[in-house]
């Protein structure tokens, strides 16, 4: 019976699986703590697991509270991600892009994505600095994602109007480390997006 | 008194139970209830969460033991998590002081 109160706070629970797995475990200790304080006291196994579940509150206050520190711990996640990624992804283009004057449309695309990646990282240094800490897992999320979006965008149109003389000898390493580089920040923030929205949904 | 009269008081008051020695959650629980003269009426569940979030504020620290066959969390005050307590003690007495203020005049 005490596994019941312990599901039902574990079932909309998202998030980095070993603090939600130590969380929880926590939790469950100290459950199993109070009715063996019960059952001493002289209640029967299945009173002293009604008066736990009383005492210890509504599952969905309970998972609320844990919900918002698996949020915190995923938006950190996600914000070391970027600002390791993004800087990183960002120089791979710069040494590795096409020498000579890409010309207007390609400067301008470049830019695009260089200052989504900016505000993504913006973001992100904010969450590590602790200074967004309301709804950071979704902002590091989407703004990852938008990041990601404008340079996949970006990159495949330079790649269509490009001059094929413009193309790097170097362009397979480019692309396929660019393509390790969005996987890793793509799978990231998208994970942050999913736990921000648990949140939202727990309360 | 019931969860929400004390909103925003409840990381002070866990600090303060950590004030003499580590503890574990349900004794932390066991130590809200009893100093407050069972006065205290919280979802003891959510001490759990709260404790985390002292952690991450780097106010305690948390580490599993094992004592007795039983398995548990123990947390300890930091400078930092001290230095939490004291403010938080006075930003209450100042609260204190002005709804005392106002309420009396």
């Amino acid at each position: 019976m005490s596994g019941d109160y312990l599901e039902t706070v574990a079932a909309p629970l998202r998030g980095p699986r070993r603090l939600r797995d130590d969380m929880l475990a926590e939790l469950g200790d100290g459950f199993e703590e109070a009715v063996a304080d019960g059952v001493e006291h002289g209640l029967s196994r299945d009173e002293a697991v009604r008066r736990a579940s009383a005492d210890f509150g509504s599952p969905g206050v309970v998972a609320a509270a844990m919900q918002r520190e698996l949020e915190a711990a995923q938006a950190r996640r996600t914000a070391w991600t970027l600002v390791i990624a993004l800087p990183a992804m960002t120089v791979l283009w710069d040494l590795l892009g096409g020498r000579g004057d890409p010309g207007l449309a390609v400067t301008v695309l470049a830019r695009l994505t260089d200052a989504a990646s900016a505000a993504a990282f913006t973001a992100a240094a904010l969450v590590l600095t602790g200074r967004l800490d309301r709804r950071a897992a979704s902002a590091c999320g989407a703004l990852g994602v938008v990041s990601m979006g404008v340079a996949l965008g970006c990159s495949t149109v330079i790649a269509l109007i490009a001059e094929p003389s413009d193309t790097p000898p170097t362009l397979p390493f480019l692309m396929l480390a660019s393509a390790v580089g969005t996987v890793w920040v793509s799978a990231s923030a998208l994970r942050a997006l999913r736990v921000g929205a648990a949140r939202a949904r727990v309360g | 008194m019931d969860a929400d009269g004390i909103h925003g008081q409840l990381d002070t008051l866990i600090l303060a139970t950590l004030r003499r020695g580590e503890a574990h959650g349900y004794a932390i629980i066991g130590a809200l209830r009893e100093r407050s003269g069972e006065q205290l009426d919280l979802p003891s569940g959510t001490v759990y969460p709260a404790l985390r979030r002292l952690e991450r504020a780097g106010h305690v620290t948390g580490k599993w033991t094992q004592a007795g066959g039983r398995r548990r969390r123990v947390y300890e005050l930091t400078a930092e998590g001290r230095a939490a307590l004291e403010k938080g003690r006075e930003d209450w007495l100042a609260l204190r002081q002005v709804m005392t203020a106002v309420l009396d005049s």
